[in-house]
């Protein structure tokens, strides 16, 4: 049956858009499908690192079911105790960063959850008396603690709410909630609060996605990030008179309490987030680039690297907006994480990251960039294209990680983008493949968030392995395809939930071929891939001796017999004016597929007169043999000369001399030798490795 | 007096060629077995590669993350190769320590069985001495530590990461300072134990603290002028080096050539500094 709306209904969803837009509208018309709106006003009480909330959340039911009950994460209660789902997969330890086990516990609380049925202005209902308003549905009783995932009875991280009538397909509910909080400290995960600190990320209740399969609300997993529909967001915050506030959105107003405190009015449109944070040490810079305004908010010790940080975020606001689309928002702003509160540094929130550095950083050592570079790349593949990192982390981490490379390699390359320092230089790219080498074969990379084999597996799986993978897709397709691949892929799906098919639907249409091929192996096994040359010889043709020698040279290889079967490949050049007198030489070359993974890959092979040939293999066979009967000998034997198959695990094997070349064992042995001396006699210049430590 | 004793001791380093060699041969052979090794596990790795050819040039990275992982079994023997040298250096060094010492101190010219002779004769007691002095030496690491304490008394747990950066600079300034006061210490216990053939090493390691102490703006001048050179030579060898960066094989050994060259002048600065030392010990008259 299709569900035809009522009158009211409508006039009901009419008045609710209106509702949301007493502030001035950022963008003319809705950019998403408002579908989950929040209006909140919380309180900071920075002695206790408590929230006190009010919530009033319009949600509207746009699936084409009833539905009777509500999905709702509390994420904070990841951090409740050490029996969570969080807890027990992480051990307490998260990037790194432990959680504090004696008071560094986080939680939140609903103390009342009602259901407006006849809204006014959504100000009104912040401010009602709930108990006592008329038309007012108290749902706290009917509110429950769930594990979709795991089961675990400790996990209080996923709440349902049954309602006492189902919402129709079109209809929409207000609820008010009412939430009390409390950050971890220092943060742990993303969040919490540290001296006079405060980072709030995941604090308050939010609802999860209803989708054609019912609700999408996992449990808060140590190995997983997020998912969430698009709203509009009117978020008042309360913090000391001196604290500088930075948030999602624009910050409308701000107004002195009674209390002598300060009430922050941010709003924010077509965000599936909100996130913020306040500290009265902030030291604030300002630029703008391109229709982007930016603002850094620093930590007083770094205010040395604020220039850093400014050019970063402006290279990537640049380099997003140039290649892969528009950046609807007007502003960014730029978080520098409080010493001893790392823990909520390297994170991104919708039109709000964190970065993360240290005092000393040497300029060579471009984490600070990379890290900017990427989480700013998350509001593309996150913000825009709001995939569920639950389900399919590659989408968002992964792709991030593999433009991250690719802008890192265009401002600081060719070489030593990430690191160029003390002559030593790493490309970031190197570093994802280095990562990728290591686990490759551990799980395919499109897996629920909290089902790999580890945490590095998750880690590797989804950051470094599909930036290697992109990249050498973009090799196969070529710079300008792939640049359309990623175009068409944000033009299309911004401000929906795209999904993996998503994306390879539109690789397989923008570039013109069925590339299933490449992404069942790629993204859906785990299949590795290695070339290798195996095999290599060159030797002098014998005196003929015996029958008719011309005859056989002369002939085809085939009718030699020497043809083995369709896998092998021979080629020979004879010259024209070749005679008995010619010293001739057989030379041999195979080259193996040493992994599963089939993909098709150039072969060169150098010739001592100078000669290069190039082939093309499409890599089905496990091998291919070349046999050259030629005047010249078959110097060496190369697949994937150009390194354009990132995905292959081992290059070194790749290539094949007929001579061994000592020099570069050499230079390193007695690189290696002189180095052992030197320690030796000067073990001291050891501490000296110190000084870099102070930069971690 | 100090510019004399730096003068005499910088030309006997350069001077005295067999005992340079010597100091030379010692790292050179303890270092070699680990060399090998890793030589070995790295050749077997590269095979007939080009990036066995490449690497005559600039270091690959790529290959160095590959090499870390697929060769990993080749490379586990080398942190103990690598202690292993360490100990055979630490001991070949006292073992030397011996002959040197009591060279220089009767002021004789180099004569090899003399040489040897004393440095067996020495041997054990240095390696007493040496091991009886680690105390000494962990006692002036610890300087450092006063940093810390002070650091949190004045600033507090957490402080601005610029007062933590300098703080460890300078815990690493005092860890180094006693390094050197060590060094210098060492030394002169030494020359107390050749001078009075002390079979007590505890007498000499007082003596040598003593020394120190008490000629402290001399011992810790020439020690300076030393390092200060050995800092030059350093530089120098930076500077050089990163001109032979070439995937040639002319290259190649001239840059193998200029690293043993800086390890040869490194032995020379080394015999240098004690016969500097012995020269200070015969201005203050204390021979
Ligand atoms: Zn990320």
């Amino acid at each position: 049956m299709k569900h035809i709306p009522s009158i009211w209904s409508l006039l009901f969803m009419l008045w609710l858009f209106s509702m949301g837009f007493s502030a001035q509208p950022i963008f003319p018309k809705p950019l998403s499908p408002r579908i989950a709106n929040y209006t909140i006003d919380v309180r900071y009480l920075p002695e206790l690192k408590m929230l006190n909330g009010k919530e009033v959340l319009i949600w509207h039911n746009t699936s084409k079911e009833a539905i009777g009950e509500l999905q709702f994460h509390l994420y904070l209660n990841a951090f409740r105790n050490n029996r969570t789902t969080f807890m027990k997969e992480s051990g307490g330890v998260h990037r790194g960063f432990k959680i504090d086990e004696k008071k560094g516990w986080g939680f939140i609380e609903i103390w009342r959850m009602v259901w407006v049925r006849q809204p006014e202005d959504v100000y009104s209902i912040l401010s009602m008396v709930t108990e006592k308003s008329p038309g007012v549905t108290d749902l706290s009783d009917r509110m429950e603690f769930i594990q979709p995932d795991d089961g675990n009875p400790e996990d209080k991280t996923v709440l349902r709410v049954q309602l006492p009538k189902p919402l129709a397909p079109g209809d929409s509910i207000v609820l008010r909630i009412d939430f009390v909080a409390r950050l971890p400290q220092p943060p742990f995960a993303r969040t919490g609060a540290w001296k006079e600190y405060v980072f709030a990320g995941q604090w308050f209740p939010k609802i999860g996605v209803y989708t054609a399969k019912g609700w999408n609300c996992h449990q808060f997993h140590y190995n997983s990030e997020f998912f969430a529909d698009f709203g509009v967001y009117d978020v008042f915050i309360t913090v000391p008179a001196d604290y500088v506030v930075g948030a999602t959105g624009l910050e409308y107003d701000v107004q002195q309490t009674p209390e002598g405190q300060a009430r922050h009015y941010f709003h924010a449109e077509d965000v599936h987030d909100f996130a913020w944070t306040a500290s009265p040490e902030f030291v604030e810079f300002k630029d703008r680039t391109q229709d982007v305004d930016i603002r850094l908010l620093m930590q007083p010790d770094h205010v040395d690297q604020a220039e850093r940080h400014m050019r970063a975020a402006k290279a990537a606001v640049e380099h997003f907006q140039n290649w892969y689309g528009d950046y609807p928002f007007p502003n960014l702003t730029v978080v520098d994480p409080r010493r001893g509160a790392r823990g909520s540094g390297g994170m991104e929130y919708p039109t709000l990251i964190t970065a993360g550095t240290a005092y000393g950083m040497p300029q060579g050592l471009r984490f600070v960039e990379a890290v900017i570079i990427h989480e700013f790349g998350h509001q593309f593949w996150y913000h825009l294209l709001a995939s569920n990192e639950f389900e399919e982390s590659w989408l968002d981490e992964g792709i991030n990680s593999y433009t991250e490379a690719q802008i890192m390699h265009d401002l600081y390359g060719p070489e030593g983008d990430m690191i160029d320092f003390l002559g030593l230089k790493i490309n970031d790219i190197q570093f994802q493949r280095s990562r990728y080498i290591s686990f490759a074969d551990l799980d395919p990379v499109v897996r629920p968030a909290w089902l790999y084999y580890s945490g590095t597996s998750y880690g590797v799986n989804s950051y470094s392995r599909p930036a290697v993978l992109l990249t050498t897709l973009q090799n196969y397709l070529g710079w300008n395809t792939m640049l359309k691949v990623m175009q068409t892929y944000v033009s299309r799906y911004r401000f929906t939930h795209p999904t993996s098919q998503d994306f390879i639907k539109v690789a397989s249409e923008v570039s013109g071929q069925d590339l299933s091929w490449f992404f069942d192996q790629a993204l859906f096994s785990t299949r590795t891939l290695d070339y290798s040359a195996s095999y290599l010889i060159s030797k002098k043709v014998k005196k003929p001796q015996g029958y008719d020698f011309t005859l056989f040279v002369k002939q085809t290889l085939k009718e030699a017999g020497l043809d083995t079967g369709r896998i092998a490949t021979y080629k020979q050049i004879v010259p024209e004016d070749w005679s008995e007198d010619t010293t001739l030489y057989y030379s041999e070359a195979r080259i193996r597929r040493k992994g599963q993974f089939r993909f098709p890959v150039d072969v060169q092979l150098v010739f001592s007169n100078g000669d290069t040939l190039r082939d093309h293999w499409d890599g089905q066979d496990p091998w291919k043999k070349y046999v050259f009967i030629r005047p010249d000998r078959l110097l060496e034997v190369q697949v994937d000369p150009e390194q354009k198959i990132l995905l292959d695990r081992n290059w070194t094997n790749n290539s094949l001399t007929l001579r061994p070349y000592p020099r570069g064992i050499l230079k390193q042995t007695f690189r290696f030798l002189f180095a052992t001396q030197f320690l030796l006699d000067q073990p001291e210049w050891l501490g000296l490795t110190r000084l870099l430590l102070f930069s971690f | 007096m100090v510019g004399k004793s730096f003068r005499i001791g910088l030309k006997t380093g350069l001077g005295q060629r067999k005992l340079v060699l010597l100091y030379y041969l010692a790292s050179l052979l303890a270092a070699l077995p680990v060399t090998l090794a890793f030589s070995q596990a790295m050749g077997s790795f590269l095979g007939r590669s080009l990036i066995a050819r490449d690497l005559g040039g600039h270091f690959n990275m790529d290959f160095f993350f590959e090499y870390l992982f697929f060769g990993k079994n080749g490379l586990a023997t080398l942190p103990f190769l690598w202690l292993l040298a360490a100990l055979v250096y630490l001991l070949g060094l006292l073992l030397l320590s011996g002959g040197l010492f009591a060279q220089f101190y009767q002021d004789r010219p180099y004569q090899a069985q003399r040489f040897w002779a004393d440095a067996f004769h020495h041997w054990g007691r240095m390696v007493r001495l040496g091991l009886l002095s680690v105390p000494v030496l962990l006692l002036l690491l610890a300087i450092q530590f006063l940093e810390v304490g002070l650091q949190r008394l004045i600033f507090g747990k957490q402080p601005y990461e610029y007062i933590a950066y300098w703080g460890r600079v300078v815990q690493m300034v005092l860890a180094y300072a006693g390094i050197w006061i060590f060094s210098l210490i060492f030394d002169f216990a030494r020359w107390d134990l050749v001078a009075n053939q002390q079979n007590k090493t505890r007498y000499s390691l007082m003596a040598g603290i003593r020394f120190v102490f008490s000629q402290f703006s001399a011992a810790g001048s020439l020690y300076a002028l030393f390092l200060l050179t050995s800092g030059l030579l350093t530089l120098v060898y930076i500077l050089i080096s990163g001109l032979l960066g070439a995937n040639a094989v002319p290259a190649i050994f001239l840059l193998i050539l200029i690293q043993q060259i800086y390890m040869w002048l490194r032995a020379g600065l080394r015999v240098g500094l004690l016969a500097g030392e012995r020269e200070l010990l015969r201005q203050l008259g204390s021979n």
